[in-house]
């Protein structure tokens, strides 16, 4: 019991370690999440290059919204896995777009509709001159309740940045 | 339906109707108002200041570029460019914003507004350092902004009209709902009133039904106790009754046997028709008295029919007048040899009523009486009986009051026919206490059908040799018509023959008569005497036990009901040998004056060997006295 007991504290600098630490972006930043967040590559900042998104487990999501009429397929990592690996503690977020829109979401919203932080649409990689790089994507055409103004005000596009609250 | 009840009703209706009505118009109200195109007054206003900050924005970094033309700033307005563009195009190019302009707006100038700004791309795609374009792009750019604030502003200014326009309407429309809302509450408060008013008046009624009810039950209660009394009123009168015409009878036929002249025995024959009637009446009424009481009991004892109804064919026959062309047929082929268990009596008394009351109303032709058996579950046989006639008829709407106590098919046959009126219902009841049913059917001026069935049961011995069978013969072989017996009596009476052998059958046999009664003594003395034996009287059990004992007698006549010792222990006495072994056998013949159910077997269970039910008649003392002595005879 002591033994296993010792072992567990030998063992958890490692894991807090491997928490805190990410690895720098090595190619052009395109998110940058900061925050209430436990785990960093930067002065309280988290950045990411393209590659390390495309790292982070891919999901996805058939749905239309307030834009596309028709059912599009979008895949990206999804929003609450990413946050939640960085140790984010708070409730809320601010998405931050490259046009300065700003929308606040929920954590319980985003774990429980799993949305997506898409990065294609119909299989082509999203650009600014559309809704990239990241567009939030919500099950509009699965879940009823969700086509409301509110929600599609949380679809934010050309995502910049998110901070934690 | 009473007048107010009709009222309320209709009251109760147009309440329904009008909730009904109510409720539908707040349902069509109420799903207008969710149908209505909610005015997207936010999204548009949104929209419109989204794009106008957007295009400020990207105006602003051409005019860094214009102010300070350096590579970076190109590239900072080429990539705002590609922001805004993209995200203002995002918006206007969507579904939804073309919807809301095709409502609220003008799709051409939306368009316009779009080729504009994608006119720009060009322009920012060639912006370089040394650019001579930048001015030309901050104009357009000013001028889409300009269009834009123009465009977007009417907008608004259209959609917060029409905004206004909806929010008044779903005001008239919950004002609307409101007051049906209060319309509908105040129909069901008052529809709900009146089933509540409705109910009370029921409730009342039913109380009064109930106290109404209680006094219905009391009234019929004590109907029933009056005409419970009265029956037994009825009951006792009418046995009372018997025993003095028991007297008057027995006295008539007395007097029948002195020498008359013509016009005596005329008078007496009145005199006896008119007593006989009259004991027909009274037995009537006791009968049905005795029915209507729940007191007559049905016996079961082997018989067979034939026998029966031969004898119910001799006894009516006399009726038939005789310068009347009527035959009386007996149709029951195959019923000779079968015997059968169920109570002859009353069997014959139904046959008899039926076919007497057939004869009396039939002058001409025929009356037909036919019967068969079919055999049922078990050892169950029914009798199938009816008697056809040739007669009057009877009237289809008197047919079926027929069967009811106290009526008669007309008034007027009572005054022709006589009759209590009572034979039809007595009959009725006897078929349903033996298990059977009647009913009549007929053709007026043609005649009448009446049909019983009652149900029997199979003898088991199945034989001939049945006791009650001979009894039944014998009494059916000594039956002579009445008529022929008073003649008979009348001749020997008026040849003052006293020792004739014929007439008086028991010649010198000594019997002892145990009756209290003074007038019964001497009718029954007076009988025996003329049958040729030889009386002692005595007056109750006591002194008969001692007569016994003195004297020597072939056989005893002994009344049930006398003081001192009656005959039921008087004849157990002399069964146990208290007046000598002698006695131990001798015939016991029971006199007995209410014919009751039960009586038969109390005898008979007294050690007495046949019972005679008074007023004693002079036909059945000589068959009755014939069976009970005639072995003595032979020795």
């Amino acid at each position: 019991m002591l033994k296993l007991f010792l072992m567990a504290i030998a063992i958890l600098p490692f894991i807090a370690n491997a928490q805190n630490s990410l690895p720098a972006p090595t190619g052009e930043v395109i998110l940058e999440i900061s925050g209430n967040i436990g785990v960093t590559n930067g002065e309280g900042i988290a950045e990411f290059d393209r590659a390390m998104i495309e790292s982070l487990e891919q999901f996805t999501i058939n749905t239309s919204n307030h834009v596309v009429t028709e059912v599009a397929s979008y895949k990206g990592p999804r929003l609450h896995d990413l946050l939640i690996s960085l140790g984010a503690k708070g409730d809320t977020i601010n998405v931050i777009a490259w046009d300065d829109y700003v929308a606040k979401l929920n954590m319980s919203d985003m774990l429980k509709y799993k949305v997506l932080l898409a990065t294609h649409e119909n299989g082509r990689q999203m650009t600014l001159d559309d809704r990239g790089p990241f567009f939030v994507v919500f099950p509009f055409t699965d879940h009823k309740e969700l086509r409301k103004g509110l929600y599609y005000s949380m679809s934010v596009w050309q995502i910049k940045a998110i901070e934690v609250d | 339906m009473r007048r107010e009840n009709y009222l309320t009703f209709s009251v109760l209706v147009l309440l329904i109707v009008f909730i009904l009505g109510a409720v539908s118009n707040a349902i069509y109200s109420v799903r207008q108002i969710d149908n209505r195109e909610i005015a997207p007054y936010i999204a548009i206003v949104t929209n419109n200041l989204g794009v106008k900050t957007k295009l400020v924005r990207l105006e602003a970094t051409v005019k860094e570029f214009h102010a300070k033309p350096t590579e970076s700033n190109a590239k900072m307005a080429q990539r705002s460019y590609r922001i805004m563009s993209a995200s203002i195009l995002n918006d206007v190019e969507s579904e939804l914003t073309r919807q809301l302009h095709e409502i609220h707006g003008d799709v051409s100038q939306l368009e316009e507004f779009i080729s504009r700004l994608k006119g720009l791309k060009s322009s920012f795609g060639s912006l370089e350092v040394n650019s001579s374009n930048t001015r030309q792009i901050i104009r357009t750019l000013e001028g889409a902004y300009r269009f834009w604030n123009l465009y977007s502003g009417e907008i608004v200014q259209r959609v917060q009209a029409q905004h206004d326009l909806t929010l008044s309407s779903w005001d008239e429309k919950h004002t609307n709902q409101l007051i049906m809302l209060i319309a509908i509450a105040f129909a069901s408060i008052a529809a709900v009133g009146l089933v509540f008013a409705q109910y009370m008046s029921q409730v009342r009624l039913s109380a009064n039904l109930e106290q109404q009810a209680i006094k219905l039950k009391r009234a019929k209660q004590q109907a029933e106790e009056s005409a419970e009394s009265k029956a037994r009123f009825l009951a006792n009168m009418s046995h009372e009754i018997r025993t003095p015409m028991n007297g008057v009878v027995g006295m008539l036929q007395i007097l029948k046997r002195s020498q008359l002249n013509q016009k005596q025995i005329d008078q007496l024959n009145i005199a006896i028709n008119s007593a006989d009637s009259l004991l027909v009446l009274i037995n009537d009424i006791l009968d049905y008295s005795k029915i209507d009481s729940g007191k007559l009991n049905i016996e079961t004892v082997e018989f067979n029919i034939h026998e029966q109804y031969q004898a119910v064919i001799e006894t009516t026959m006399i009726m038939i007048p005789d310068d009347a062309d009527l035959q009386l047929k007996l149709d029951d082929s195959g019923l000779e040899e079968i015997l059968v268990v169920g109570d002859p009596i009353r069997l014959r008394q139904i046959v008899t009523n039926l076919v007497s009351n057939a004869i009396k109303f039939t002058s001409s032709g025929h009356v037909t009486l036919s019967a068969s058996l079919q055999e049922k579950a078990g050892n169950g046989l029914e009798l199938r009986c009816s008697v056809q006639d040739t007669g009057l008829g009877i009237e289809p709407q008197k047919l079926e009051s027929l069967f009811e106590a106290f009526t008669q098919a007309d008034d007027s046959t009572t005054r022709k026919f006589g009759g209590t009126g009572l034979g039809l219902s007595i009959c009725k009841r006897l078929c349903e206490l033996m298990g059977g049913s009647i009913s009549a059917s007929s053709e007026p001026g043609k005649g009448s059908c009446f049909s019983f069935e009652i149900m029997l049961e199979k003898a088991v011995s199945g034989t001939e040799s049945d006791p009650t069978a001979e009894h039944v013969s014998d009494i059916q072989n000594d039956s002579v018509p009445a008529e022929d017996s008073l003649e008979n009596v009348n001749s020997e009476s008026g040849s003052n023959s006293s020792n004739d052998g014929a007439n008086k059958p028991f010649n010198g046999q000594h019997i002892l008569l145990v009756e209290d009664n003074k007038v019964n003594q001497l009718v029954a003395q007076h009988m025996l005497t003329q049958l040729g034996l030889q009386v002692d009287i005595r007056a109750n059990g006591k002194e008969a036990l001692e007569a016994l004992n003195e004297g020597s007698y072939s056989l005893i006549l002994m009344d049930c009901q006398m003081p001192e010792m009656d005959g039921f222990e008087a004849t157990q006495r002399i069964r146990n040998g208290e007046a000598g072994d002698d006695y131990l056998s001798t015939p016991i013949v029971a006199l007995t004056a209410n014919a009751m159910q039960g009586d038969r077997e109390r005898c008979l269970a007294a050690g007495m060997d046949d019972y005679i039910s008074k007023p004693v008649e002079a036909e059945e003392f000589k068959s009755t006295l014939s069976k009970n002595l005639s072995s003595v005879v032979r020795d």
